[in-house]
């Protein structure tokens, strides 16, 4: 922000340096979007005619209905699990004995910086042992491992300002110790939990690499996506990376725009 | 029929005791203090009965019932925290009424005697407000009627005026003792506040290093504490070592470091050292040729503390001895008149010295 003394030079070249950074983040976003809608059968920018002819024909593919209809399904699977498991553990980091409570932090939310082709690699070969690849008994827990995290970082953060005193009043006017987070804690918590979850059902909806190791014949949407590509480059690729995008950018302007998620999830400032 | 119980209760976390084996009744909507500094137990006995620590041994009865091993929820007990803990996403009624609601009471009774209880404590118009457009006072009077409207056997009240300003606090005060008095229920109150205590409690247990270090009334507590620590916490400032050199039956005759006082303290043994405490506002001050026989002691003034209300004037004593004395700040009054470096003959009645 500027105040009165700062030097309107500075300031310029600020606000010259955001516009650049800004540009560098959206542009290529902001190109594909725009190739998406060509009317030609190749892609190229800018394109010589506009129309809609590759979101026709995107949503009328049965692959990527499919697919796209397998990543909804996993996602909407995996966010409600991620959702109470992560609760839980936070809880447990929470409340719970404060000896190892920081290492055991740690290796809870590891796999936010695990190379997830490593983690892949691991639960591919479990899979194999327990032969369940290419199933959904796979896929779930595989997207649990790398969501959970997130819903510990962003309900831990609620719990860390919430005031226990609060439940215990709660227990002396008659809840019992699960009455009182349920009518007490998780509502004051909520902003957490709704972080939490849209992360979840983001990343899971996004994941590509350790399910590409789980995946036989299944084809999730980024799944789909990477298949194509390695055939040919055709137009409803930019579609089809237009519409997820949609998806994705909506959900992030519901955490960002409900500001109580931001300031109180200590996740967004 | 005692509403709380506390039997020999001891609560230990690993090597360090908090509470150690306190004993305590409150019965017939007695208001008892559990008064000292922090650290002393007070909170942990106050919680003990709540239900939220449990004690490591001993037991704690409500309403003539064990509840030592019962949850919270199982004891009837109204617990206002410090903090008043208000549930932030509900208004003022919902908080006055949740638990009405955990006992699965009837919407329509509970809208009723949620809007008697907060007539009752005067926010009957406040109660679509949510906690966080309500002032300091307000809160408290919501987390009282919520304490209050599952009516509970006993009133337990944890440093509830700490967040208030001195005004609200003074006002709060009497509030609330008269509608403890008006309900007729035991209340147990923390505090480390002794002019709170002293002004609302029937009893108070003033409590050091977990033990109870004194029980009594408010006078008892403040006029013969019974140790060097409850003279000091109450406030008293001047306490000293002394030699007692004679004792007869009207009394002892002491000595502080040579400087001779009379005393009619009935504890005194002869040719024992022991602790004496001078109630700075007992210390007359004789007026230049009155004679007043030989319980006048020469001194200087050493410093004036003007207090508003009264003066506390520091003097300087032989022997080095500083004795801080209070006077009522009247026109009439000698203190107000003092002078530092004046020196003044100063008359210690007999019963102002107290040997602990």
């Amino acid at each position: 922000m500027e105040n009165e003394y700062s030097s309107r030079l500075g300031y310029r070249l600020l606000l010259i340096f955001t516009c650049l950074v800004i540009t560098f983040l959206i542009a290529p976003l902001a190109i594909l979007v725009v190739q998406s809608f060509t009317a030609e059968s190749y892609l190229s920018f800018p394109p010589p005619s506009y129309g809609m002819r590759w979101y026709a024909d995107v949503l009328n593919s049965a692959d990527w209905q499919d697919s796209a209809g397998l990543s909804l399904l996993l996602a909407c699977i995996v966010t409600p699990c991620s959702l109470a498991i992560g609760t839980m553990a936070a809880f447990a980091l929470n409340r719970g004995p404060s000896r190892g409570r920081r290492a055991m932090y740690a290796l809870m939310i590891s796999p936010m910086v695990l190379p997830h082709i490593v983690l892949g690699l691991g639960i591919f070969r479990i899979a194999l042992e327990l032969n369940i690849s290419d199933t959904m008994i796979a896929f779930v827990p595989a997207h649990l491992t790398i969501t959970i995290p997130f819903v510990i970082i962003t309900v831990g953060a609620s719990l860390q300002s919430f005031d226990i005193s609060m439940e215990e009043a709660a227990q002396s006017l008659g809840a019992s110790k699960f009455g009182s987070v349920w009518y007490v804690t998780l509502p004051i918590i909520r902003p957490g939990l709704i972080a939490g979850a849209i992360f979840s059902f983001i990343i899971s909806f996004d994941e590509f690499i350790i399910t590409f190791f789980l995946a036989t014949y299944s084809r999730t949407l980024p799944l789909e996506m990477f298949s194509t590509l390695m055939f040919q480059v055709k137009p409803s690729i930019a579609a089809v990376s237009s519409l997820t995008l949609a998806v994705t950018a909506g959900l992030t302007a519901i955490l960002m725009f409900r500001g109580q998620v931001a300031g109180e999830s200590g996740v967004i400032k | 029929m005692s509403d709380v119980e506390i039997q020999s209760a001891v609560k230990k976390y690993g090597r360090f005791t908090a509470v150690d084996s306190l004993d305590l009744t409150v019965s017939g909507g007695e208001f008892v203090t559990l008064l000292g500094p922090s650290g002393c137990g007070k909170t942990t006995t106050l919680r003990m009965v709540g239900g939220f620590v449990r004690p490591t041994s001993g037991r704690i009865r409500i309403s003539d019932e064990d509840v030592t091993d019962k949850p919270p929820q199982k004891r009837k007990v109204g617990f206002v925290f410090q903090n008043y803990a208000l549930f932030p996403h509900m208004d003022v009624a919902r908080n006055v009424g949740f638990g009405l609601r955990m006992a699965n009471r009837e919407r329509s009774e509970r809208e009723k005697r949620v809007a008697e209880i907060l007539s009752m404590v005067r926010l009957g118009h406040l109660s679509d407000r949510m906690p966080s457009q309500l002032s300091g006072g307000q809160q408290q009077r919501v987390a009282l009627a919520r304490a209050l409207i599952i009516q509970p056997s006993v009133l337990l009240l944890d440093e509830p005026f700490g967040a208030l300003d001195k005004q609200l606090r003074d006002h709060m005060r009497v509030e609330l003792r008269e509608l403890q008095r008006s309900l007729g229920i035991s209340t147990l109150f923390v505090t480390h506040d002794q002019d709170e205590a002293l002004s609302m409690s029937d009893r108070i247990v003033v409590m050091s290093e977990g033990k109870a270090a004194q029980l009594g009334s408010p006078s008892e507590i403040y006029e013969r504490p019974n140790s060097k620590f409850v003279a000091e916490f109450m406030g008293h400032s001047n306490i000293f070592d002394c030699l007692v050199e004679d004792v007869s039956k009207d009394g002892a005759s002491i000595s502080l470091n040579g400087v001779g006082f009379f005393t009619n303290s009935p504890s005194a043994r002869k040719g024992s050292r022991m602790t004496a405490m001078i109630r700075p506002e007992n210390i007359e001050f004789a007026d230049s040729g009155e004679k007043r026989g030989d319980a006048t002691v020469a001194a200087t003034v050493a410093g004036m503390e003007y207090l508003g209300s009264t003066v506390q004037v520091t003097l300087s004593l032989e022997a080095g001895i500083s004795l801080v004395a209070r006077q009522t700040n009247t026109e009439s009054a000698t203190g107000s008149k003092l002078r530092t470096g004046q020196n003044v003959a100063v008359r210690i009645p007999p019963e102002a010295v107290r040997l602990l």
